[in-house]
């Protein structure tokens, strides 16, 4: 079973903050994209965008070796696909992370940071909120286009 | 189906290692491969061609593999050559400009004379 509830217009899931936690919810997420048809296109940028934020949760948002859920909202409505991904690790709004400088040689590339370059280029939207719980509350929505 | 769990192949002729990698470069994919990529490649020094042509999804953590197997490489005075990215890779590799940081050509002939040049 998917860890979570689905229907034709959206998918809710739950996920643990790991590596299997990360390939469940994809698995999960492939199923119910494929269910609804939004083509090839959409189902890169949903899936790049997955990847991008559930990684950058389970790397950087946790420090106490605990286990966390990682909520993930599908929601298709009128003409974008909208991720909302909740987690109560550290504050982190990724509006707010400095955009890193063009880098032209091997030798000066840094070897990660590229992730956010690729989540706003995919975005049609991104918003952020902390709750008033401690939660983290990222939505990035796809054009259907 | 989103598609099937990375694989690699690694081959080697002469000074010149050949990855061919297929499936999807994301966090799980990477995961798989990274090792065991590296460790063919990286102690013995060796140029390094990466076929993509059956790679039909990457993600930030396959790119960087490629940068960190690529600077490795660089210190021991070997070098990295993709070549034949599908349309959503090579689209992920435009939006960084990875162009200015490890090489993509259009197919292994010149990916290999790239490599060895």
């Amino acid at each position: 079973m998917p860890p979570g509830t689905l229907n034709e217009d959206s998918l809710k899931l739950a996920i643990p903050n790991s590596l299997p936690g990360l390939k469940e919810g994809q698995d999960a997420l492939g199923k119910w994209l494929t269910a609804s048809s939004v083509g090839q296109d959409v189902e890169n940028r949903a899936f790049l965008v997955y990847d991008e934020i559930v990684t950058n949760i389970i790397r950087y948002a946790f420090d106490d070796g605990r286990e966390h859920r990682i909520g993930v909202d599908a929601l298709l409505v009128d003409s974008e696909l909208a991720l909302t991904f909740d987690d109560d690790g550290r504050a982190f709004d990724p509006r707010r992370a400095p955009r890193p400088e063009p880098q032209t040689s091997l030798a000066k590339a840094q070897i990660g940071g590229r992730g956010l370059i690729l989540v706003r280029k995919a975005a049609k939207r991104i918003d952020y909120e902390r709750t008033q719980n401690g939660h983290n509350r990222l939505t990035v929505a796809l054009a259907l286009r | 189906m989103h598609g099937r769990e990375l694989e690699i192949e690694v081959s080697v002729s002469g000074s010149v290692a050949r990855v061919k990698l297929r499936g999807r470069l994301d966090t799980p994919g990477v995961d798989r491969v990274e090792g065991k990529f590296t460790s063919a490649v990286v102690p013995g020094g060796k140029n390094t061609v990466v076929d993509l042509s059956e790679v039909n999804f990457i993600a930030s953590m396959g790119l960087r593999m490629f940068i960190g197997i690529a600077k490795a490489l660089k210190r021991n005075n070997a070098r990295m050559v993709l070549f034949a990215p599908q349309s959503q890779v090579n689209e992920v590799f435009n939006t960084v400009v990875l162009r200015d940081i490890v090489p993509v050509v259009v197919d292994e002939a010149e990916a290999v004379r790239f490599a060895v040049a």
